[in-house]
């Protein structure tokens, strides 16, 4: 199965360079550990400036989404598990799940 | 540089040197602060959730610096949208990419941080927060007190940088340049305070000396042909190598007369007379000189009694020539004991007590108590160690001034 890991902002976030730091050293080697056994399909960072479109009445109406809205996302990973058990388990092993919550999301199969 | 963990290692320390650039260049650009360091960070957490997934670009900063840049030009623009005169800012930092730009970016930002009109306690904070990337709690957990006593101290000390905004707009570098000595006693205080904690439960914390060599050396970078930068430089090396071996198994202060010369940092010792020898090229020794000197020379000396204590009783008194505190007077006398006798050196000590200055600080007794204990004059020493424990704030410091009255009447002390 597939399933969506999603990384947000710490509610009290440091962001001073060396709490950075840290944390973009642990993540790097833990996702490069993903890479490695096959378990990661596909990730990136979530761009800032979300919009939103609605359709009404025949029209499209695109909003700004306010960041809040977004949860804070700031990364989103597609991994490969056998089951949800197993997803929970490499969104335990996530150096940023320390930090903030890990949000999963079964996404179907492969 | 790629994702393999050697180069994950290599982050954070990545992230710290680079980031008083980022800041510097930032802060030229938007002339405020607190929205330079909102940029950097934000450059930073960027960075954190890209790289895992791109690679790490091999020119890590570079693509730190551009993305900086490119953030500092947006906030200009939303700022601009209701005032032409930051309109005009925003238009005249698009060309700015000279040579050395980035280097100058950097050291009116150390300057600022250090600007003698903030108090030494605001300007270590500034520093370490906007120069050193340090967060309020690692701050805090270096210098014992509360994160918000630490967080109020940057809030001021900003407050009062943009206080001295209109000042520092018209200030060029060179007349920044002036302000040296001022980031030599903060840098030098980050040190102190590592070397010889005035408080709490351990002597030495290593991580402030870290972050005092790694400004040190950021500053020598940044003035490359300042005498007065390398020599602290090479005082702070020189007075690192012996960190290790000036604590004991249990944390008890070891003093330089008993400590194991084999634990000394070689590597330490041989940075720090390398910048000593290139900072006596540069220019005549002024007191960071003569400092360095004097810890060269113990530092090159295999045993105490082998020190060449006439070569750092002279130091010592060009130093007193150059500056005389009471604190070199002390160390002076201490000099003056080692080569002449403890007699000579509590005859010299002797203007230190009377001046009053140093009445209340714990070293000039435990100083004269050494010397009169040496001296043969037990019950003198002993009282003088007991005023020394009266005054004392630091735990190694206190257990060591009571082993020593301990040692002069037994059973006094628990």
């Amino acid at each position: 199965m597939r399933f969506v890991l999603l990384l947000s902002a710490p509610a009290d976030e440091d962001v001073s360079a060396s709490g950075v730091g840290r944390r973009a050293a642990l993540l790097v080697r833990w996702v490069a550990d993903l890479r490695r056994r096959g378990v990661l399909v596909d990730g990136g960072a979530v761009e800032a400036g979300a919009v939103a479109v609605r359709s009404s009445a025949g029209g499209l109406t695109v909003v700004d989404v306010p960041a809040e809205a977004i949860a804070r996302v700031r990364s989103w990973l597609l991994v490969d598990a056998d089951d949800a058990e197993a997803a929970l388990a490499i969104a335990r092993d996530c150096p940023e799940a320390a930090h903030a919550e890990v949000p999963v999301l079964a996404v179907g199969d492969r | 540089m790629t994702a393999t963990s050697g180069g994950a290692a290599a982050l954070e320390e990545c992230f710290r040197d680079e980031w008083p650039r980022l800041v510097g260049a930032a802060n030229r650009m938007v002339r405020d602060l607190g929205a330079a360091e909102e940029i950097v960070s934000d450059v930073l957490v960027a960075a954190l959730h890209r790289w895992p997934f791109t690679g790490v670009p091999d020119r890590p900063g570079a693509w730190l610096l551009t993305a900086t840049r490119n953030r500092a030009r947006n906030h200009l623009r939303d700022r601009a949208r209701a005032n032409v005169r930051e309109q005009l800012a925003a238009a005249s930092t698009a060309t700015h990419d000279e040579p050395g730009a980035e280097r100058d970016d950097e050291l009116a930002l150390l300057l600022t941080c250090c600007h003698p009109a903030l108090s030494p306690e605001a300007a270590v904070a500034l520093t370490l927060r906007l120069v050193a990337g340090l967060s309020a709690r690692e701050i805090a957990r270096a210098f014992l007190v509360p994160v918000a006593t630490i967080q109020q101290r940057i809030v001021r000390a900003k407050r009062t940088i943009a206080s001295l905004a209109d000042e520092l707009e018209i200030e060029d570098l060179d007349a920044a340049r002036a302000r040296r000595p001022s980031a030599f006693a903060v840098i030098y205080l980050v040190f102190n305070e590592g070397y010889a904690a005035t408080a709490g439960p351990a002597l030495i914390r290593p991580e402030l000396c870290a972050e005092a060599l790694r400004l040190a050396r950021l500053l020598t970078r940044l003035l490359p042909d300042d005498g007065d930068a390398m020599a602290l430089l090479a005082l702070l090396e020189l007075q690192s190598s012996r960190l290790a071996a000036r604590v004991d198994g249990t944390g008890d202060l070891v003093i330089l007369e008993d400590q194991d010369r084999t634990r000394w940092d070689r590597s330490a010792i041989v940075a720090g007379l390398a910048a000593l020898a290139r900072s006596q090229e540069l220019a005549p020794p002024g007191p960071l000189g003569l400092q360095a000197a004097i810890a060269a020379a113990h530092a090159q000396a295999s045993s105490w009694s082998a020190t060449d204590w006439a070569a750092i009783a002279g130091l010592y008194d060009r130093l007193y020539t150059l500056s005389p505190t009471p604190v070199v007077a002390l160390n002076r006398a201490v000099a003056v004991a080692m080569r002449d006798g403890p007699e000579a050196g509590l005859q010299t000590l002797e203007p230190v007590v009377s001046g009053g200055q140093l009445e209340g600080h714990h070293l000039l007794w435990a100083t004269r108590a050494d010397l009169r204990r040496r001296a043969g004059y037990g019950e003198l020493a002993a009282a003088d160690y007991d005023r020394a424990l009266q005054l004392v704030d630091n735990d190694a410091e206190r257990r060591y001034l009571r082993r020593r009255l301990a040692e002069l009447r037994p059973g006094s002390v628990a």
